[in-house]
């Protein structure tokens, strides 16, 4: 009978902590709390224009006073704390998904890019010559040059697309769709390849803080692409194939 | 030099001196010094290191112990209790706060020929060298055929071993590792 009851009790146990793992972000939960758990999501939360009066607040309420759509921020807030996860296309609003992947792209290009390239400055400022600052600095140049060209074609050719279909024109001619494809793959490759090249290659007198914040940022940047790639290939580029003409 | 192949995950300072200093007199260079253990996903890039980790970290460092040891890291548990004799889950070995300098430099020895056992499975071979090198200047894989006499399949085999053992996949990626170890001019 003891024993019975240890081994319900282990597997109760053992249930709490796998539900507690695997928990998903609720509209109850603090907005607080869900930044406490995960700070990585401090940037996410505020392209969804939620910063500010947070205090107390659940995600609802916060939702409710600022007028943001609480299923597409749930959305979007359980898609970049867990891998795993994955919405269902018809909580997220085509539009606010477009406009949150645009300020993705904008906050990229004003913050995640500037601070890679100014950790980059600032060691290269101590180690001239050190030649892996030299040449991670020509391929984080000529990174940045794909990257804005690739978010540019985005901008340009496929998210106006959303707008024609909601003016009930079908997009003509087609878009190259698979370009994006291959373009999201090799831009979460180029950023792991760098980072494990840096690692492998640190020179011995370098300062360890910046090089540690610029690992740390590179990884920070690279989950961040990788979770911008799965909103763009799983949902709204099935979504634009489904709009094509026959 | 023994270079780039150890990392230090400690919170004390004296500690993390103290097993430079010593790692040093071995030739071994320190690639990383940590007072926490950093994210999974830089953890994860870590292949044929040396890492020395707090004893503490031990419930983390279980969750990664399978990618790490995949990636032919080592890792030694650092215990400053005193308490602690044999290497707790997800470490190989556990040196102690009060081991003899001779025995920490006997141990040391040990990973380093581990490692670098594992790490002779790594090297690229001749053809595979030359291979990386024509991808470095843009050579597409039926130019490198052509240039080698050999099937377009035979080159994309090469070049997945490439992948495989250096574990850099953008042609970016593997022309930086080409000028990094001047197999190109990195100016060009």
């Amino acid at each position: 009978m003891i024993k019975y009851t240890n081994f319900a009790f282990l597997f109760v146990f053992h249930y709490l902590i796998i539900q507690n793992a695997c928990k998903m972000i609720t509209e109850k939960d603090k907005l607080s709390d869900v930044i406490s758990l995960n700070i990585n999501l401090l940037p996410v939360i505020q392209r969804l224009g939620l910063i500010s009066q947070i205090g107390e607040r659940t995600i609802q309420e916060v939702c409710s006073i600022r007028g943001k759509n609480i299923k597409f921020t749930l959305g979007i807030l359980n898609t970049f704390s867990s891998a795993d996860y994955f919405p269902e296309p018809e909580d997220l609003d085509l539009k606010l998904l477009i406009d949150f992947l645009t300020k993705t792209h904008e906050y990229h290009k004003q913050v995640t890019i500037p601070c890679l390239t100014g950790l980059i400055e600032q060691m290269k400022r101590m180690m001239p010559n050190e030649k892996l600052l030299i040449v991670v600095d020509s391929y984080l140049n000529q990174y940045i040059e794909k990257l804005v060209e690739h978010t540019d074609f985005e901008e340009k050719e496929i998210f106006p697309l959303v707008e024609k279909r909601s003016d009930g024109q079908l997009p003509s001619p087609a878009p190259n769709l698979k370009k994006l494809f291959k373009q999201h793959t090799n831009v979460e490759n180029e950023i792991s390849d760098l980072k494990t090249i840096i690692i492998r290659h640190i020179p011995e007198y370098v300062d360890m803080n910046l090089i540690h914040d610029l690992l740390h940022q590179l990884s920070h940047f690279e989950k961040e692409q990788f979770d911008h790639a799965r909103f763009e290939d799983k949902i709204l580029i099935p979504k634009l194939i489904a709009l094509r003409p026959i | 030099m023994h270079s780039g192949n150890s990392i230090i995950i400690h919170s004390s300072a004296i500690i993390q001196y103290g097993l430079k200093n010593i790692l040093l007199a071995r030739n071994i260079a320190i690639s990383v010094l940590c007072n926490t253990l950093p994210e999974c996903e830089l953890i994860s890039t870590w292949k044929n290191m040396l890492i020395f980790a707090d004893t503490r970290f031990t419930n983390e460092l279980k969750k990664q112990a399978r990618v790490l040891t995949r990636n032919g890291n080592t890792i030694i548990g650092i215990d400053t209790t005193g308490l602690i004799h044999d290497p707790p889950p997800g470490f190989d070995d556990i040196l102690g706060i009060d081991d003899h300098v001779e025995v920490l430099y006997q141990k040391i020895n040990d990973y380093l020929s581990k490692v670098s056992a594992v790490k002779s499975d790594n090297q690229l071979s001749g053809r595979e060298t030359e291979i990386l090198t024509m991808v470095a200047q843009g050579l597409n894989n039926k130019q490198i055929a052509g240039r080698l006499f050999i099937s377009i399949h035979t080159v994309i085999t090469h070049r997945k071993n490439i992948t495989y053992k250096l574990g850099i996949k953008s042609i970016p990626g593997l022309t930086l590792y080409a000028a990094l170890n001047n197999l190109v001019d990195f100016q060009r």
